[in-house]
């Protein structure tokens, strides 16, 4: 299993596996839920610590995987000779079987995705209902009828930024959030050296509130 | 030997005080003189910001870059005095210059004079960390003026690997390295900016050298009052957004600090409270003169300040 995961799961994750590995490792996923976990925890980490860019899963992450339960599901019912051919089970099952069934993988990636953006442990910091915003349609809100397969659908789609308390001013006049950005910045800047205040954190602050300091 | 336990007991607390204070001096050094790059994960009410953190000190010169991996692309860079924020998204830099001399070496000090009065260090001995051993240091304010902290201290090179900030025994904000590595050299690339910011609108702040009150800011702004255990530590004018000018008081309990700004009223009044996280500001109006008070402090702590800003009447300052 480890050996996967160290030698191929780049390959894997980049679509750059051939024919063959994507195979070999699609039956792997499939039967190892550990591998499953430690493959989406890579994943995670390679979208969200190595580039520079939000999280986004990799739709077609999950659409390999879901190729692969289709085909071993495939290969189960394969007909024989001694029996009158089934309906394929590719077309039986509905679309939005299918589609939930690709989002229950990619609900335990952002599982572990969910679990990894709480690293801390000893505070409930983040949780699904905290960082997705409202669902784009009514419809999709009662076909993904958890909270998990909420975030992984809204993984799957654009989403505007959500805004907290915590990474804005509560207030509403633009001009005045950028006058108190703009006096903590320099708060920041003329804090450090006193205290913890004057140190990286502030500069860690200054890093994430300036996001929404301009118009 | 029941009344030798009193005495131990008392004789524990203070070497734990003494081995918190210690701590807390080599960590407040740390931040400043180590190498390190790494990830950092910032948490609070909810929201999660992951930040990748580069720091070097070399040649008495601090440097240090910090990029948003979450959220809005975003890119702090401080060079000294210097802090650069790009907004890419926006086309904007923010720049703010502050006069970074003699400030160094009056951290030892201050946090050592701040704590003892104003918050109780405790030493919470060892826990592993990002696959290192670390210090436990909680520092619990006394009153209801300042937050309390938790730190998770790195024992080899004494960098704070983890800050918890407290409030009430519930933690507002959390930051927390998930990698870190402490290079002997980090290379000027790695310091620079990723953007091209030539055609990017430019927000500069910066501490205006004038020692006479400008005349948009009339008369002599004091401090009447504050919170215990808060002094001033520094005082002077800046100048801010539009070219305009504001009178910054800088205050400190050696631990916590905060800010108070003072300028002209404009055409966008803050009166009133308002909050971002674990930040808050209070504004108010007196003498046609907009108050601003700002720091990562609770609320009755940048109101009590604001309140007690005044104007030095003209008859005072005609006295000796």
């Amino acid at each position: 299993m480890k050996v996967i995961i160290d030698e191929k799961a780049s390959a894997y994750l980049d679509g750059e596996a051939s024919p063959e590995e994507v195979e070999n490792t699609t039956a792997a996923l499939l039967r190892d839920p550990t591998l499953r976990d430690a493959l989406s925890r890579q994943h995670w980490l390679r979208h969200a610590l190595r580039d520079s860019r939000p999280l986004v899963l990799d739709a077609g992450f999950s659409a390999r995987v879901l190729a692969g339960l289709d085909a071993e599901q495939e290969v189960t019912s394969a007909p024989r000779t001694n029996v009158i051919p089934l309906q394929s089970r590719k077309t039986a099952v509905p679309r939005w079987r299918r589609q939930t069934t690709g989002l229950a993988v990619a609900a335990s990636l952002v599982g572990a995705v969910v679990l990894i953006n709480n690293p801390l442990g000893d505070e409930p910091s983040v949780s699904a209902d905290a960082v997705v915003p409202a669902l784009a349609s009514q419809q999709q809100a009662a076909t993904m009828s958890t909270p998990i397969q909420q975030v992984a659908l809204q993984q799957q789609q654009p989403q505007p930024q959500a805004r907290v308390a915590a990474d804005h001013w509560t207030v509403s006049d633009p001009d005045l959030q950028n006058r108190l950005n703009g006096y903590l910045l320099e708060h920041d800047g003329l804090a450090r050296g006193y205290g913890f205040s004057g140190a990286t954190p502030s500069l860690v602050r200054a890093a994430t509130y300036t996001q929404v300091s301009e118009r | 030997m029941k009344r030798l336990l009193p005495l131990i007991f008392v004789f524990v607390t203070c070497v734990a005080q003494a081995d918190g204070d210690d701590w807390l001096t080599r960590a407040s050094e740390a931040v400043r003189t180590t190498n390190y790059r790494g990830v950092l994960v910032y948490l609070r009410e909810g929201k999660m910001d992951t930040l990748r953190i580069v720091h070097r000190y070399k040649n008495g010169n601090e440097r240090e870059r910090l990029i948003s991996l979450s959220g809005e692309p975003r890119e702090v860079i401080r060079d000294n005095g210097v802090v650069t924020c790009v907004l890419p998204n926006k086309q904007v830099v923010l720049v703010a210059k502050h006069n970074m001399q003699n400030l160094l070496s009056n951290v030892a000090s201050l946090v050592a004079n701040g704590l003892q009065k104003n918050y109780e260090v405790k030493d919470l001995g060892k826990e592993r960390l990002a696959d290192r051993m670390c210090h436990v240091v909680a520092v619990q304010p006394k009153d209801e003026y300042r937050y309390g902290y938790r730190l998770l201290i790195d024992e080899q090179t004494h960098l704070p690997l983890k800050l918890d900030l407290v409030r009430d025994k519930k933690v507002l904000e959390q930051m927390m390295f998930t990698d870190i590595e402490f290079p002997k050299q980090i290379s000027d690339a790695a310091l620079k900016p990723t953007y091209d910011t030539h055609a990017y609108r430019w927000i500069r702040h910066q501490a205006a050298q004038t020692t006479a009150a400008p005349e948009t800011v009339k008369g002599e702004w004091h401090s009447t009052d504050l919170p215990a255990g808060y002094r001033m530590a520094e005082s002077g004018w800046r100048r801010v957004s539009g070219g305009n000018l504001a009178r910054q008081m800088l205050f400190t309990d050696g631990i916590a600090t905060v800010s108070a700004f003072v300028a002209q009223v404009s055409d966008h009044p803050f009166i009133g409270s308002t909050t971002m996280g674990a930040v808050n500001a209070y504004g108010r109006e007196t003498d046609g003169h907009q108050i601003t008070v700002v720091g990562e402090v609770p609320n009755a702590t940048v109101r009590f300040i604001a309140e007690h800003i005044e104007r030095r009447p003209t008859s005072a300052l005609a006295k000796p």
